[in-house]
């Protein structure tokens, strides 16, 4: 009988605590709504719109001067970046075009001669070549067959070098500086950096999910190859993690002995994958990407729940889960920034920014660095 | 004490055999400063994984990075990440109808708990080739971070509160004891077998137990995409 009254007491307490909770819990609860309505997605966006119309800006400007000289002398010397047009291949060039040579050559002292006879003893024979064949193509164009009438730039060099050895000491110099052989120190490191056209990289992030809501870290692993100077693509898989402790926190402190009582712990892992194109800027320090994002997510958040204080002793909340949905799989876009920071022979250390939103709804920030590893595809 | 001195054994074994390999390693670090153990694999590991603590499945994934040291020895280094997720099972045991419960309390909704664990870890390990490079035998020490929702002591109850119109029910957890974040040690050891080989790229079938100081007992099973290459000299 004691048993009895017992709990029926108990029974109307609790009718009592499910019908009126304390004032405090209220309040909490009214914060924790308000701050959801907070959730400053409008931000996210004009952020967004900002970051894609900055790149739109960036991308007109530099699609402007497009054009870029091969080497460092190239620009000091805009003259010596003129293309040898195939029209003038038989005429012997006007005495200003040979004024103008010979100011070239003057202006482009570096290349010794040794160099040049090391590096273009194959087109002393070519000279002799050439001069075989400027014979036989002293015919007009139509008598030609289709076969030669196709423009070849080997043979177009060919019958420049039996026209004016001048020529073809110009072009000689251009080529010098192509290949990095006698260009400046700035010149040379830029050959080198783009015989490394491939690089893994290696990501480790601070990240937040939500705005802020839960926190953790976000590594990746890619492959990025560069497409030209300024581009380049990047594949990568990546693993996030972001747990967070629930706000109702118990007390541990409870009159019941030989208890301990913990808040909830929700976590969130997924792995995705982004492929992202990249901008370099011209000096090749930033570079910014944009990309698709599929992610494949498993959360413990219960997408619905409450929480309320446990009837027999104070200061301990339990967790009644309505509705879970831990497991999704969702699109979305990625935006990210990176800056270098150091090279130390192939590896570079850079310090990188992203965003990304998909269709579930979850945004994702991070931060942090970027370790690369360059290499050449070998064959 | 049959079991005690096995393990004694054992741990011998891997300390000679962990010496053995950095003494052979400074040897062949000796022999040529510029190029040392150009050949080289890089690989991607992906597989099932079973947490055999809290009783969860799920997913690895490894990328890794290995070289070969001798004829018979190669270290692998790696950076590996695990997920796993499962259902609490004491839910189910007393939620059993559901239906039921709705019929009497139309409010009524509850859903099980989700454990989620995952885990970020590295574990250089070193591989010894048997039968020509077909089965890898592998050894080594594993540092993980971990992150959990799973409460090593919680209580899950069904609450029925008769009003005078009906009876009302709800279901509540109290988590008692929870240990979310965990940075352990221990170790591990591997089996790869060949499976098959185009040109420069090689697919093997791998095969992992770890045990780590947090208690925490891992096993997985999956599949090694490598890719050989020849470090090349600056």
């Amino acid at each position: 009988m004691e048993n009895k009254i017992f709990e029926q007491k108990i029974d109307e307490k609790m009718v009592e605590f499910r019908l009126k909770p304390t004032d405090l819990v209220w309040k909490q609860v009214e914060n924790r709504i308000q701050q959801k309505k907070k959730r400053r997605v409008i931000f996210w966006w004009i952020f967004v719109g900002m970051i894609m119309a900055g790149t739109a800006i960036q991308y007109f400007i530099s699609n402007e001067n497009e054009f870029q000289p091969t080497s460092s002398k190239a620009i000091s010397n805009p003259k010596s970046n003129q293309k040898v047009d195939a029209s003038t291949e038989n005429h012997r060039p006007s005495s200003d075009t040979e004024n103008e040579l010979n100011q070239l050559q003057q202006n482009v002292p570096s290349v010794s001669e040794t160099t040049k006879k090391q590096i273009f003893q194959k087109d002393d024979i070519d000279i002799e070549r050439s001069n075989f064949v400027s014979n036989e193509i002293d015919h007009p164009v139509s008598s030609r067959t289709p076969q030669e009438n196709f423009i070849n730039t080997a043979n177009i060099d060919r019958k420049m070098v039996s026209a004016n050895p001048q020529v073809v000491d110009t072009i000689i110099i251009r080529e010098c500086e192509e290949l990095g052989i006698n260009s400046s120190a700035a010149s040379s490191a830029a050959v080198k950096k783009n015989i490394f056209d491939r690089q893994w990289n290696f990501n480790a992030h601070y990240s937040f999910h939500g705005t802020g809501d839960l926190s953790g870290t976000y590594i990746e692993f890619g492959y990025e190859k560069k497409l030209g100077k300024r581009y380049g693509f990047y594949n990568n898989i990546g693993m996030s993690i972001h747990s967070r402790k629930e706000f109702f926190s118990s007390n541990n402190n409870t009159s019941q002995l030989n208890a301990r009582y913990n808040a909830m712990q929700y976590v969130t892992t997924a792995i995705q994958t982004s492929p992202t194109f990249y901008r370099y800027s011209k000096r090749g320090d930033v570079k910014i990407g944009a990309g698709m994002v599929a992610r494949y997510q498993t959360s413990s958040r219960p997408s619905r729940y409450s929480i309320s204080p446990q009837p027999a002793t104070q200061g301990i909340f339990t967790t009644s889960i309505r509705e879970m949905n831990p497991n999704s799989f969702s699109l979305g876009y990625k935006i990210s920034v990176e800056l270098h920071l150091l090279s130390i022979k192939k590896t570079d250390l850079g310090f990188q920014m992203f965003f990304q939103n998909d269709t579930k709804g979850d945004v994702i920030t991070g931060f942090g660095l970027s370790l690369q590893n360059k290499f050449k595809k070998q064959d | 004490m049959k079991t005690r001195s096995c393990y004694k054994k054992i741990l011998k074994l891997i300390i000679l055999g962990m010496m053995a390999s950095v003494l052979q390693f400074q040897g062949y670090a000796q022999k040529s400063n510029e190029l040392r153990f150009p050949e080289r694999k890089i690989g991607l590991s992906i597989g099932f994984s079973q947490h055999q603590k809290q009783s969860i499945g799920g997913v690895f994934i490894e990328a890794g990075q290995e070289m070969k040291l001798s004829k018979k020895l190669l270290l692998y280094n790696n950076f590996g990440f695990t997920m796993h997720t499962g259902i609490d099972p004491k839910h189910d045991m007393v939620v059993t109808n559901i239906p039921s419960l709705r019929l009497q309390d139309p409010s009524f909704s509850t859903a099980a708990f989700r454990f989620v664990t995952a885990g970020i870890q590295t574990s250089p390990t070193l591989f010894l080739n048997l039968r020509s490079d077909k089965i890898k035998l592998g050894f080594g020490p594993v540092v993980r971070y971990q992150t959990t929702s799973w409460p090593s002591d919680y209580e899950f109850n069904l609450i029925s509160t008769p009003t005078t119109t009906r009876t009302l029910y709800y279901t509540n957890y109290s988590i008692k004891q929870i240990q979310p974040h965990a940075l352990s040690g221990g170790g591990r050891m591997m089996i790869d077998v060949h499976v098959a080989k185009i040109k420069k790229f090689e697919a093997r079938a791998t095969c992992s137990y770890q045990v780590d100081s947090n208690g925490d007992r891992l096993a997985g099973l999956g599949i090694k995409l490598q890719r050989s290459y020849v470090k090349l000299p600056l």
